[in-house]
């Protein structure tokens, strides 16, 4: 009987970094493969108004808590929480400022994850300027297309932004049923240089 | 029979010197491998940074392999694209590091200037294309004709999760 039970508990500290926008809440959902099922908490949920301060002039911070335990027998499909946040533009308009998706870490401990927020872009100036003068921007139908590799390809767009994710993950009874999961968590110098965003 | 599964993402790549790109990507093995789940190949979106040089591609990788063998350990080919100009750029990411560790960044190479650069320049399309992608993957002997030159790094962030190793005496 292969049974295990994987506990994963997220606790999010989000901290956006958004050029020029104000005024940001963010939704998030989880994404995961049909071998795993949610056995407590929310997959779905939406955040509060934020707004830069003062004494964060530059990051607009959610304080977001999210608290999920999942289950499965199969490491395919390891869950993605998909975030996309909506502010207003200069009409009022709610319009999309990004999605992004990241895979929950799979080792215990503490994580932080850095998300590049990208928003679809229209195709056409004249589909550009209808949606700029609409307020109707392109956005995505269902925000878990992020999460999946099919389909991606036609689409285009404009990476603004990022969200800071901190997790903290809760494995059970993975070594008992033959995986190996060390807590190493290797960081690359170079990368670093190249990537200052991921390594905040 | 020992089961790897890789799980991340293709975060992006920098250092390319045009924006507005995407790239298609390929898993290759050796003959005792099998890919039970997930995509094996695929195409990124376009992406257009408007921070920096980055182009973000946030494309999901969970793949799911059996094995008899450690010999032909999964390797990861991405071919960037841009505009008109075609270029590919391989990157061999071997997934060796410890479990549940990643391994983040490649340099790429592409087709470097050889002798059909100048009508690619003046045609402004139909750059150096590499035919068969696989045939770089497993070192293919006519390896030493092809020119390159290094275009860019790519970042990749993945999880390596190993099965039953330890009952065939892998030390990992």
């Amino acid at each position: 009987q292969l049974c295990r039970n994987l506990s994963t508990f997220v606790y999010s500290f989000s901290l956006p970094q958004f050029p020029g926008f104000d005024d940001l809440y963010c939704k998030f959902c989880f994404v995961y493969g049909q071998d795993w099922v949610p056995t407590a908490g929310l997959e779905e949920g939406i955040s509060q108004i934020t707004s830069k301060s003062d004494v964060a002039p530059t990051t607009l911070v959610w304080n977001f808590p999210i608290d999920i335990t999942f289950k499965s027998t199969n490491p395919s499909g390891w869950p993605q929480i998909v975030v996309s946040v909506y502010g207003p533009d200069f009409f009022g308009n709610d319009v999309v400022r990004g999605y992004g998706a990241v895979h929950v870490p799979f080792t215990p401990g503490r994580h932080t994850r850095t998300i590049a927020m990208f928003v679809p872009e229209s195709t056409s100036r004249l589909q550009k300027f209808t949606s700029w003068f609409t307020g109707r921007r392109p956005e995505f139908t269902d925000p878990k297309v992020v999460a999946q590799g099919e389909g991606r390809e036609v689409t285009r767009v404009r990476s603004q932004g990022f969200v800071t994710i901190s997790f903290n993950v809760v494995t059970k009874d993975m070594k008992k049923l033959g995986y190996d999961v060390s807590p190493s968590d290797m960081q690359n110098p170079s990368l670093q240089q190249s990537f200052p965003h991921f390594f905040q | 029979m020992a089961e790897v599964h890789v799980i991340g993402q293709l975060v992006g790549a920098r250092g390319f010197p045009q924006r507005r790109l995407f790239c298609t990507l390929g898993l290759h093995t050796g003959g005792v491998w099998k890919l039970l789940s997930g995509l094996g190949s695929g195409q990124t979106q376009v992406d257009d940074p408007q921070a920096d040089d980055v182009a973000y591609r946030c494309r999901p990788l969970d793949v799911h392999f059996a094995t008899k063998g450690l010999q032909g350990w999964p390797k990861l080919h991405q071919a960037a694209d841009w505009g008109a100009v075609r270029c590919w750029v391989t990157v061999f990411a071997t997934y060796r590091p410890p479990p549940g560790a990643t391994r983040p960044a490649s340099p790429a190479t592409r087709g470097g200037p050889g002798r059909n650069s100048c009508a690619s320049v003046w045609c402004g399309w139909g750059g150096p294309q590499l035919r068969n992608p696989e045939a770089v993957a497993t070192g293919a002997a006519d390896r030493f004709r092809l020119c390159t030159e290094a275009t860019s790094t790519v970042h990749l962030q993945l999880g390596v999760l190993l099965r039953h190793f330890g009952r065939y005496r892998v030390e990992c």
